[in-house]
This record gives structure tokens, sequence and C-alpha cells, in this order.
């Protein structure tokens, strides 16, 4: 079934780098903002996702911490990783595959497949993945639960690369304000 | 002190005045005994008090939607309904664990202070307001930029200290769009 054949393509994807394009657009379809970025996510539950000028903004997880930095605040947030936080959209290229039928109810229409979190708590409502003809993500349509979409395309994208573990952890610069959130 | 007698509004801050509908896009820091966090902001600001800021963490989430009329404030999120008051700060005080003094806000992101009383106004070199105390508030405005025909600060901090601790509000401003 869906969940099997997405299953199949990301199991081979121990880890993967690229490059994203966002775009962010309301219930009123009017886009919000634009940004571009890049990252990397390792299985199990480890993501960098860099979010580049004019909104600079880094979300860094090592799968126990955490980390949501914002260079123009000049103010870091440290939350332990939680339950709720393993359905996130990012995280999914991330996750365990076999998680995958226990958190989502998977459906595919000409080669996309639509995620539905069976977590009402998800921070999304539904998810679209779409994958590229060398088995890499494409694209990804996230939709939550006001309407609003968050369209992210994929590029410059490398399957399992050597990822040395120090990025997935964040060592604040001098002067930032540390805020744990326990 | 000369920071006392309200000094004439200089030609920066008259043109300031003229000011009335925008889009700005930046970040939301906010630090508070309840809740701490960064957000994506975009504030869309049509005729006082037609309003709607927009807050969003990464990848969308997590979005917030507060939007004013001439009716009151309503605070979107979630799948929740909305919820409505007749103040913003209120609201947001009651919802988010901190207040949002969105009508003020109205003037101080203008480097303007807001109508009635507003003491220990400090300028700079320029004559563009630096700090200011309102409505319980202590505000310092910096970083001014040219923005068209305007000269507008592109970072506020604010600090209040509600009940239960001191609540500090950071706005960097990335983008002005009128």
């Amino acid at each position: 079934d869906a969940t099997d054949d997405l299953s199949r393509l990301l199991q081979p994807l121990g880890a993967i780098s690229g490059k994203f394009q966002q775009t962010l657009i309301d219930e009123r379809g009017k886009v919000l903002q634009k940004s571009r970025g890049k990252f990397s996510v390792q299985r199990p539950g480890k993501l960098r996702w860099e979010t580049g000028a004019p909104f600079p903004q880094l979300l860094v997880t090592n799968n126990k911490k955490l980390w949501l930095y914002d260079p123009d605040l000049e103010q870091v947030t440290v939350r332990p990783v939680d339950k709720r936080m393993k359905d996130t959209p990012a995280l999914l290229l991330g996750g365990k595959v076999e998680e995958i039928r226990g958190s989502f109810n998977v459906s595919s229409k000409e080669g996309a497949y639509q995620l539905t979190p069976k977590n009402a708590q998800a921070p999304f409502k539904t998810m679209e993945i779409r994958f590229s003809k060398a088995g890499l993500p494409s694209a990804m349509t996230v939709r939550d639960s006001m309407g609003q979409t968050t369209k992210i395309k994929f590029s410059g994208m490398t399957a399992n690369p050597k990822l040395s573990s120090s990025i997935f952890n964040f060592k604040p610069p001098a002067g930032t304000d540390v805020i744990r959130d326990e | 002190c000369a920071g006392q007698q309200p000094q004439p509004p200089t030609a920066a801050e008259q043109s300031a005045m003229q000011l009335q509908n925008w889009t700005i896009r930046g970040k939301l820091g906010v630090r508070s005994p309840t809740d701490n966090g960064s957000a994506n902001l975009t504030w869309e600001q049509q005729a006082a008090p037609n309003y709607r800021i927009h807050l969003s963490g990464p990848l969308g989430a997590g979005a917030t939607v507060i939007s004013g009329s001439p009716g009151g404030v309503s605070l979107k999120r979630g799948d929740e309904p909305p919820l409505q008051a007749r103040n913003p700060a209120q609201l947001t005080m009651e919802t988010l664990g901190w207040p949002l003094p969105v009508n003020e806000m109205f003037y101080w992101v203008r480097g303007l202070p807001a109508p009635g009383g507003a003491s220990n106004q400090q300028r700079n070199a320029q004559g563009q307001l630096q700090s200011l105390r309102q409505s319980g508030w202590q505000l310092n405005f910096s970083e001014y930029q040219n923005r068209g025909p305007y000269v507008l600060p592109t970072r506020i901090k604010a600090e209040t200290r509600a009940a239960a601790g001191p609540v500090k509000v950071t706005l960097v401003i990335k983008e002005w769009l009128f």
C-alpha cells in the first residue's frame, strides 16, 4: 500500500543534505514570506534547517535537544525533544521508517504521497511529499489547521552524505540570550 | 530635565505621522515567565484599527493570527475557535501569557510616542526617539533606516512588568512595504 511504497522510498535515505526554497501562504492565498536555505537530516531524528537572509533562523536538533536560534533577535531557545516534535514535517525525512504507519495515514496520487497525522495535536493537518526520479524528495507542501500552506521546493540534494554529528548540535555565539524551556 | 517638555516633532516624525498603512515583515522575540520564543512576523496595517499580525515559527509551524477591526481584536491559533476581546494587550496576555500592546505599537513602530502620557523621552543626535516610558512599557528604539520618504526604526525593545514577572519583547523589522 502507499505506506509501504513511501517507506521503500525513504528506507535507503539514512541521511539527506540539500537546499530549500520555502513559501508561506496564508489562508487567504496571500504570500506572507519567501525564504531559502539549506538543510541536513539524518536518521534517527537529527535535523539542521538553516534559513538564510533576509529572515535568518536556525533550527537544530540532535534528537535529544532542539535549538531555535534567531541571529536578528540574538536569542536561542533550547527545548528537550518531545513527542510533539516527532510530528514536524522535516523530521519525517529523518524519522524511523517503521514509525510512519503508526504516525500517519498515507495515500498516494500520481507519485505524490499525502500524509495525515493520526495524532490530532500534530502541528500540521496534511503534508504532501513528492520525489524526484532519483528517489530523493523534490517538494513538500504542508497545510495546517488554520488553512496556512508552507510550500517547500528542494534542490541540490545528496543522498547519504557523510555528516559530522557536530552539525546537529548548536553552540550559541557570545552575547546570545539563551532561553532554556524545560 | 530636558527630556520632560515634549519638543516639537521633527520633520522626520511629521512624515512618519502620515504613514497609516503598511506591511512589515520581520521577527518577534519574547521572553516572559510563561512563554519564550521567536517567530516570523508579518504585520499588515490598513487604516487603524484594521490590522492583521501573523506570527509563525520555522516551517510555518505554530501560526497565530491577531487581527484588529473597529469591533475589537481577535486571536486565532491552530484549530481553536478565534478568541475576541476589546484590547489586544489584554487578549494576548490571556491567550499567549504575555501582552502585545498593538494599539500603542501602531505609533511606536514608527518611532513615535503613542497619544496619552509618555515620559522620559530621550532622543539621539538626529532628534530620533531613542527611549520612552509609556503605558507601563520601557521602550528602546535603534537602527533607524531610510525607507522611501520615511526614517523608521528597525529594532525596538520593549519591557514591562506583568503580574507573573518581567516581559521582554523585541521587534526586528526586515522589510517595510507601503
